[in-house]
């Protein structure tokens, strides 16, 4: 007959020992819920980041391409019309020949002109003024003056000196022209683009109102005959 | 026969241990299958995104390359708006346009008595220096001047009266 004894003097007691397959199995499933949630969690956070950056890359490239899709066919005039009213170098000779032409137009005479020195803006346009004198009839003159608004490139009117001589007035006049460097670079393919705002639109529409230079084209010549200079 | 049980009674564990054990094991076997299932979830989930994301990267190169072949078009834009700002700065600047056309505007209505001898106009003062061969035409000319609602000040910089000339008037307008 076997003997059992019911001495306990074990480091878990007999009775307790029922309980050590049910508390091993919880603490290994509390570790894995620890770990895997751990993991798992941290996974998903970072994965719903990247979607979430994936995702709005994907909006802006595709805003961005339909914004330069429904433009396309546009913007080539409009970036002509605003270069020619803010050029990237020094317009004092188109704005000279605008003034000609406009003198000519208003059967005037302009002379004295002089060309001052450049003042580069810091953040602003760079700007260079034009000094020049036109006579005429008062009512000339002052239209004369006032149509200085209307042509390309931008000129902003700082000083007029009028004087009558014999029935002649002689306006001195200091026209302040401009001009900026243009961008250098593109922004990043995935940043946005804005459209043109309808304050830039209109402000399109205006600048394509002014009287813009007119450039000569030189054709070349078609080729011809030589002649032959020992021939008589 | 009658069950006989030969084990002594206090080797086995008294009933609310069992009870307690059966519980934790039972419990252990619902977490078991939560984790299971929350695991699946997670690997699930995990794949799907996966796929989206590859799918985004996917479209945004396509669409960059779209974008790509749209250079020409965007650096148009960003020049275009480069030049608005500017423009729009150079718009924003005073110029004596504006008194030019109030001037003229003042001129036309001057009796034919009355010529301008000089002026100096900027966008900010004017000064105009007439002559008015009789004191109706001066009259006239001074009511047309305060008729203008160009300058807010209009100050009268000089007066004198020669009999060859007539009446010359010197006059302030400032903003």
């Amino acid at each position: 007959m076997a003997i059992i004894s019911s001495k306990d003097t074990a480091f878990i007691p007999q009775k307790m020992k029922v309980m050590l397959l049910p508390l091993g199995l919880l603490s290994a499933m509390v570790i894995l819920v620890i770990v895997i949630f751990k993991v798992g969690i941290g996974r998903i956070s970072t994965q719903r980041v990247e979607f979430q950056k994936a995702t709005k890359n994907e909006t802006i490239l595709s805003q961005k391409q339909q914004v330069l899709q429904t433009i396309e066919s546009n913007i080539l005039s409009y970036a002509d019309t605003a270069i020619i009213a803010m050029p990237d170098k020094n317009p004092s000779l188109v704005a000279l020949s605008q003034l000609k032409n406009l003198a000519e137009k208003s059967a005037l005479n302009i002379g004295s002109i002089e060309i001052g020195g450049e003042t580069k803006g810091k953040s602003g346009p760079s700007k260079t003024t034009i000094s020049f004198e036109v006579e005429g009839t008062l009512s000339q003159v002052l239209n004369y003056l006032i149509s200085t608004e209307s042509f390309a490139p931008l000129s902003v009117i700082d000083r007029v000196e009028i004087a009558q001589a014999g029935g002649v007035i002689r306006a001195s006049v200091d026209l302040a022209v401009f001009w900026a460097p243009l961008p250098t670079k593109l922004p990043a393919i995935s940043e946005p683009v804005q459209e043109l705002s309808a304050g830039e639109t209109g402000l399109i529409t205006e600048l394509s109102g002014l009287e813009q230079p007119l450039f000569t084209q030189i054709l070349p010549a078609a080729p011809s005959a030589r002649i032959d200079p020992f021939a008589y | 026969m009658p069950a006989i049980n030969l084990l002594p009674t206090d080797l086995s564990p008294k009933s609310s241990i069992a009870k307690a054990s059966q519980i934790i094991k039972n419990a252990s076997i619902v977490g078991l299958v939560l984790v299971i299932v929350s695991a699946v979830g997670i690997i699930a989930f995990l794949v799907i995104t996966s796929f989206q994301i590859r799918n985004s990267n996917i479209q945004q190169d396509q669409l960059k390359a779209g974008i790509k072949s749209l250079e020409q078009t965007e650096q148009r834009l960003v020049l275009t708006k480069d030049r608005l700002k500017y423009a729009s700065e150079v718009l924003g600047k005073e110029t004596a346009v504006g008194a030019i056309e109030d001037l003229d505007l003042l001129f036309s209505t001057l009796p034919e008595e009355v010529e301008i001898r000089e002026a100096q106009v900027a966008a900010a003062k004017t000064e105009i220096s007439i002559v008015a061969k009789s004191s109706s035409g001066l009259t006239k000319t001074l009511a047309s001047l305060l008729a203008t609602d160009y300058y807010e000040n209009i100050k009268l910089t000089s007066f004198a009266f020669n009999i060859n000339a007539g009446y010359i008037v010197s006059v302030s307008l400032s903003k």
